[in-house]
């Protein structure tokens, strides 16, 4: 029984990335004929995460793991391009601080509205979101072009010829991807932030009993949230070449679904990067299969699918669930 | 008169790894005010729960106004007749008093529409019957806390109710309302209706209730009147003895001489501290004594800025400070292991490393980044020197037994080098070898020159391991014991003595 109990907890703790793998088997078997563990289908599938949306569910991660929420991943994400852009106008470097400087402050203003003025993070951000959005269209009328060799840094690729198909060689935006998840793996591992994240939402009270300062945590992981979210929009207008204004609407939603489905608890501190990294793998892979999916085949269809996968994913956590399996999983009573 | 209305035999219940009811047993009779007396984990909610069909029970009898009764859910014990009024009210602060008293049962016009001019009468006239007279139409929030109390009970004697169960219903009135309370206590027992009141407060047991049933660690002590009890007699069943005499380890008092570390003056907060003074000297163990409620949990709280104080200043080596957080604490030198290690204490996801360093960090760390081989050195070291019983400083601390996770929290404290460790309840829910243990490492850490404020409810626990006892009750220091003349019967009779309407009467004669 306690053997049992031992596999159970193993396949637990690793449901994501076998999830993932299964999901990277079923569909090379489905579609082989279609080639879809193909180089370049992977790297077409990485791109996708890095383009639209992957990195929020990095930035996600951090305030979900200290028990809180930033709806407005989605809005910074636009403006950052926009402004970058615009900016970028009068001087190419001073645009892209600019950018990444909309999300700095943003999420700084967030994290004040909620341990200085005590207002819930789901409504601090919702609001902030519904004002980034007001400001793109002030800044903005229309989409912003980027041009210039210094705003453009992003379209730029790495290892032409290496791998066949991509003869122009991989977009940068891929090892950013990877080196930004290895980033955030290390600072919630080794860093007294990191540690502090997941003792303000695993137990807020017990961390502000040994000293942590649980309101600097949060302000950080909402500057975190904000600053990745408006890095990877500038990112995107770099290396599309253009600020659309619409970018990244209702991205947050996708973000935290990617989150969930990477084991990431909502209540705070439980979860892992890494598990955030497979959920956004995860995600795009379904969304690639349905491109291969015949036509005729509703891509709504996709949506009912997250939300079955999220629901799942969650599912499997609750305690529901865990008496289900028998693992006497009892709340002790207090006498 | 002495009519039984509730009798309970045998009554069993366990909860995995816990027998928390091992057959106790309880009579209440028509028209009485029953006391249940007992410490933490005496089992006095788990009964109340199993009655009111929370909890079900894993056997016994329970008889209720003649017949066998088994409630399954607390509506189901309601309609038998039996209230119960929690600490914290179940009531909507939003709505107006009226539309509480009926909730879930307002009076319906003859088209099904919700009858508001009678539910406002009948409010009128059931609160007015207890002899409030309030306007029922304003929302609930506009009173007191002990008008919401009385509107509570008000609901709960609306209907058929033969027994009103009141959980500490005083906890959050001052003593006026008490009074007020009582009165409708004794209303409802003019009206042959009984009531079964929990309360640490022990003047107002002897004030209010006639018969009182005394339960210990789940296991059933007596019935007694209450006429024939004094508080030193009462104390002395609730409290009891440890089973094994462990022998006092201190011998003597020699801190006379020592330097004061630090000492707090006139401390008052809320109605919970009532301006109270303490002093501690470098290396001494004190201990703070009391029942339940007298305060010694808030007085920790304060002296380590989890809580702010509504007056009185903190010394520290002689110096007036502020300490406006816990951080401020701990950058002076104090660590605080808390009553309830689940709430307060360990970060359950966390690893065995990463809690017991976690207080450490800001020491160990440069620019943010954690010093790894520093860390796992130390967290090697404690797990060595408190023989902390985990497969590998990786495993996450839920999976360790309790006493072992109290270990990690104490070596979280310890690897700051603190001068003062604050220890509340130490050894609650740990085994006995595990308690020998952590009371040797008191010893060690007071023949070190750290300082030890120790809270706890077994007054034993104290008397083995402090250099000097401070009695608490009801917010106020009632007596002090210094070195040998501190005494387990000592201890309590000071507690007895306090009592605040003998120090009433002190005043007066």
């Amino acid at each position: 029984m306690k053997t049992i109990k031992k596999y159970y907890n193993w396949f637990y703790s690793k449901s994501t990335i076998l999830a993932f793998l299964l999901l990277v088997i079923v569909a090379s078997l489905v579609f082989s004929d279609q080639n879809f563990m193909s180089t370049t289908n992977v790297f077409n599938i990485l791109l996708k995460v890095a383009k639209n949306g992957g990195f929020l569910a990095l930035g996600m991660t951090f305030v979900i793991l200290c028990g809180e929420i930033d709806l407005s991943a989605g809005a910074v994400f636009a403006l950052s391009g926009v402004v970058m852009g615009l900016v970028g106008q009068v001087n190419p470097f001073l645009g892209i601080i600019a950018g990444i400087l909309v999300g700095v402050i943003s999420g700084y203003m967030i994290g004040f509205m909620v341990t200085k003025m005590r207002i819930s993070s789901w409504i601090a951000s919702l609001a902030m979101l519904f004002a980034l959005r007001g400001a793109i269209q002030i800044v903005a009328e229309k989409s912003v072009v980027i041009k210039g060799s210094v705003l453009t840094f992003a379209d730029a690729k790495i290892l032409p010829g290496v791998f066949a198909g991509l003869k122009s060689g991989i977009s940068i935006l891929i090892p950013i991807l990877f080196i930004l998840t290895f980033l955030c793996m290390y600072i919630s591992r080794h860093t007294k932030f990191g540690i502090g994240l997941y003792a303000v939402g695993g137990n807020g009270e017990a961390a502000r009993m040994m000293g942590i300062d649980v309101d600097r945590i949060k302000v950080k992981a909402f500057v975190c949230s904000g600053l990745i979210a408006a890095f990877s929009g500038v990112l995107l207008a770099s290396s599309s070449g253009s600020a659309t204004l619409s970018a990244g609407n209702t991205y947050e939603t996708y973000a935290i679904a990617m989150c969930a489905i990477g084991g990431v608890k909502l209540s705070g501190g439980e979860g892992k990067f890494s598990g955030t990294f497979f959920g956004m793998l995860i995600y795009f892979i379904i969304n690639t299969i349905f491109t291969y999916l015949p036509t005729g085949v509703s891509v709504h269809w996709q949506s009912i699918i997250m939300g079955a996968l999220v629901l799942i994913s969650v599912g499997v956590q609750s305690d529901y669930f865990k008496t289900l399996k028998g693992s006497k999983r009892i709340v002790r009573h207090k006498r | 008169m002495s009519e039984k209305l509730l009798e309970i035999n045998n009554l069993e219940k366990t909860f995995p790894g816990v027998r928390a009811l091992k057959g106790v047993k309880l009579t209440v009779n028509k028209g009485e005010v029953h006391a249940l007396m007992g410490e933490n984990g005496a089992g006095k909610s788990t009964l109340i729960k199993v009655l009111t069909g929370i909890y079900q029970k894993d056997g016994g009898t329970i008889l209720f106004d003649g017949e066998e009764i088994n409630a399954r859910t607390p509506i189901e014990a309601n309609e038998k007749g039996i209230s119960t009024i929690y600490q914290e009210l179940n009531l909507v602060l939003f709505q107006t008093v009226y539309e509480n008293l009926f909730l879930g049962r307002e009076p319906r016009t003859k088209f099904g529409n919700i009858d508001r001019k009678k539910m406002i009468a009948e409010a009128d006239r059931i609160l007015g019957d207890l002899g409030i007279h309030i306007d029922v139409e304003k929302p609930l929030k506009a009173y007191s806390t002990a008008i919401q109390q009385m509107v509570a009970i008000a609901r709960a004697i609306s209907t058929n109710t033969k027994l009103v169960i009141m959980d500490e219903p005083t906890s959050s009135l001052d003593a006026n309302e008490v009074q007020i309370l009582f009165r409708i206590i004794r209303k409802l027992k003019n009206q042959g209706i009984s009531v079964i009141f929990i309360s640490h407060k022990l003047d107002e047991i002897f004030e209010i209730c006639e018969r009182l049933t005394v339960f210990k660690d789940g296991e059933y002590v007596g019935n007694y009147d209450v006429k024939e009890l004094d508080q030193l007699k009462l104390i002395s069943l609730m409290v009891g003895r440890d089973a094994v005499k462990l022998e006092r380890k201190k011998e003597g008092y020699n801190f006379s001489k020592a330097e004061e570390l630090m000492s707090v003056k006139g401390v008052k907060q809320g109605m919970r501290l009532n301006g109270i003074d303490i002093d501690i000297k470098q290396g001494e163990v004190v201990g703070l004594a009391g029942l339940l409620g007298s305060g010694r949990t808030e007085l920790a709280q304060v002296i380590f800025g989890a809580n702010a104080m509504d007056e009185g200043e903190i010394f520290w080596h002689g110096n007036s400070v502020k300490v406006n957080s816990p951080a401020d604490a701990i950058s002076k030198g104090m660590g605080y292991c808390t009553e309830d290690r689940k709430v307060e204490g360990i970060i359950p996801h966390l690893s065995v490393k990463e809690n017991l360093t976690i207080a450490l960090l800001p020491k160990i760390s440069k620019f943010g980044f954690v010093n790894k081989k520093e860390q796992d050195r130390i967290v090697k070291q404690y797990i060595e020197r408190l023989k902390i019983k985990t497969p590998t400083p990786e495993q996450a601390i839920c999976n360790l037994s309790g006493g072992n996770q109290q270990k990690v929290l104490l070596a979280r404290w310890m690897c700051m080098n603190p001068k003062l460790i604050i220890m509340d309840e130490p050894t609650r829910g740990i085994d006995v070898g595990a308690k020998a243990e952590i009371e040797q490492l008191i010893q060690e850490l007071s023949d070190n020159g750290i300082s030890v404020l120790m809270i706890s409810s077994e007054i034993a626990e104290l008397e083995r391991n402090c250099d000097r006892i401070v009695v608490m009750r009801e917010g106020k220091k009632i007596g002090e014991l210094v070195g040998d003349s501190i005494s387990y019967e000592k201890v309590m009779e000071t507690i007895a003595k306090g009592s605040s309407r003998e120090v009433q009467s002190n005043v007066k004669g």
